[in-house]
């Protein structure tokens, strides 16, 4: 019997695109944000909104991931929003190589692109796809527990937003325990609420701003 | 939920060091916050290792456990059966102490005959 000593890292294939792909986006000058999140957890309508606050002072742009169909390309076009689709024809997550072909699709350069990712809060934590900032998308709907129960995808993402607060009072939701569960998890707590009035989502937007200037003064 | 990519992803790079002799053991060490279902891949390992040089061989785990800390009193332990993360000892509130999402292959074992 022969043992060989390999210490392989069994996705380092994803990891090596992801890190070709921070390259092209630095290169393109794009601030890239992978947004996941749940199914209907309101990543599109986070999106749209952020799109709708950001796009007049930057080009912005959106690659849309889903299992099947393009419903939500349509919607965001129909806002007037630049979309991309990658259908994973029952793919559990976005592969950097998906998106690198959605990016370059887009044709952009010097702006923001956001990644809508499947609606799963558990696989999407593992795959890098090259993003600047990830954002975890959780509802009121959803119960505050989730970042307890979905520790590696609340602890990969920069940013956590917890949308649907127009809902809370129906809901009931338990903030200060929602919280706590951010700040055992998240390396730095840090999350945002959001409605469904788009103008809820402006301090996320300028928190983007923020950080894309200190992305690109870092590059 | 990816634990056929897994598999397959350790399939390649077992083939890549089978040296075209069959495969005993494969050696992995796992997080528990890497995601991944051990029952699930040695399913998904059965199948795609099929008709292979790994087929009929061992997925040996090793599995590295989640460690909390307490932000007060500084002790250590682990997350299971501490889904509140807050500290056994002092009532205070804890923070993740390691990564464990570790995937990756340790090492492969082969047979030292050729092809049997
Ligand atoms: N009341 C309320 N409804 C919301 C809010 N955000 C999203 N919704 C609704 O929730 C449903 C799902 O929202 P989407 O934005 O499509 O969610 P998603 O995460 O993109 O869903 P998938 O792509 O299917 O995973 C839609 O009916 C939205 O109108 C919110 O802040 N408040
Ligand atoms: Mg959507
Ligand atoms: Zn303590």
């Amino acid at each position: 019997m022969t043992k060989q000593i390999l210490k392989k890292d069994i996705l380092g294939e994803n990891t090596l695109r992801a890190e070709e792909n921070r390259r092209m986006f630095a290169d393109a000058g794009l601030f890239v944000v992978n947004v996941c999140g749940g199914p209907g957890a309101g990543k599109t309508t986070l999106i749209s909104s952020l799109c709708s606050l950001l796009g007049p002072a930057v080009p912005v742009g959106v690659v849309e991931g889903d299992v099947a169909l393009d419903i939500d390309t349509e919607r965001l076009r129909d806002a007037g929003i630049k979309a991309v689709q990658i259908n994973t024809m029952g793919g559990c997550h976005l592969t950097a190589l998906q998106v690198c072909r959605g990016v370059s699709d887009l044709g952009m350069e010097n702006g923001i692109v956001f990644i809508e990712n499947i609606g799963n809060l558990v696989c999407p934590a593992s795959f890098d796809l090259g993003e600047a900032c990830r954002i975890v998308v959780t509802g009121v709907p959803e119960g505050a527990d989730k970042p307890y129960k979905y520790i590696t995808m609340f602890r990969s993402a920069h940013i956590a937003v917890l949308s649907k607060n127009d809902l809370s009072g129906a809901f009931g939701f338990d903030t200060e325990y929602f919280e706590r569960g951010l700040r055992a998890v998240m390396p730095v707590c840090e999350w945002y609420k959001t409605s469904r009035d788009a103008a809820t989502a402006k301090p996320l937007a300028d928190r983007l701003l923020g950080a894309r200037a200190e992305w690109s003064a870092g590059e | 939920m990816h634990e056929m990519t897994v598999a397959a992803g350790i399939l390649s790079a077992a083939l890549g060091a089978s040296r075209g002799k069959k495969i005993r053991t494969v050696a992995l060490v796992v997080g528990e916050l890497a995601g991944i279902e051990e029952e699930c891949l040695g399913l998904c390992w059965e199948a795609v290792s099929e008709d292979t040089l790994c087929s009929d061989s061992r997925l040996d785990i090793r599995y590295v456990p989640a460690e909390l800390v307490c932000r007060d009193c500084g002790r250590k332990f682990p997350l299971r059966e501490n889904r509140m993360l807050l500290c056994p000892f002092c009532g205070g509130e804890a923070r993740l102490a390691n990564r464990a999402d570790e995937l990756y292959i340790a090492s492969v074992e082969t047979y030292d005959k050729t092809n049997t």
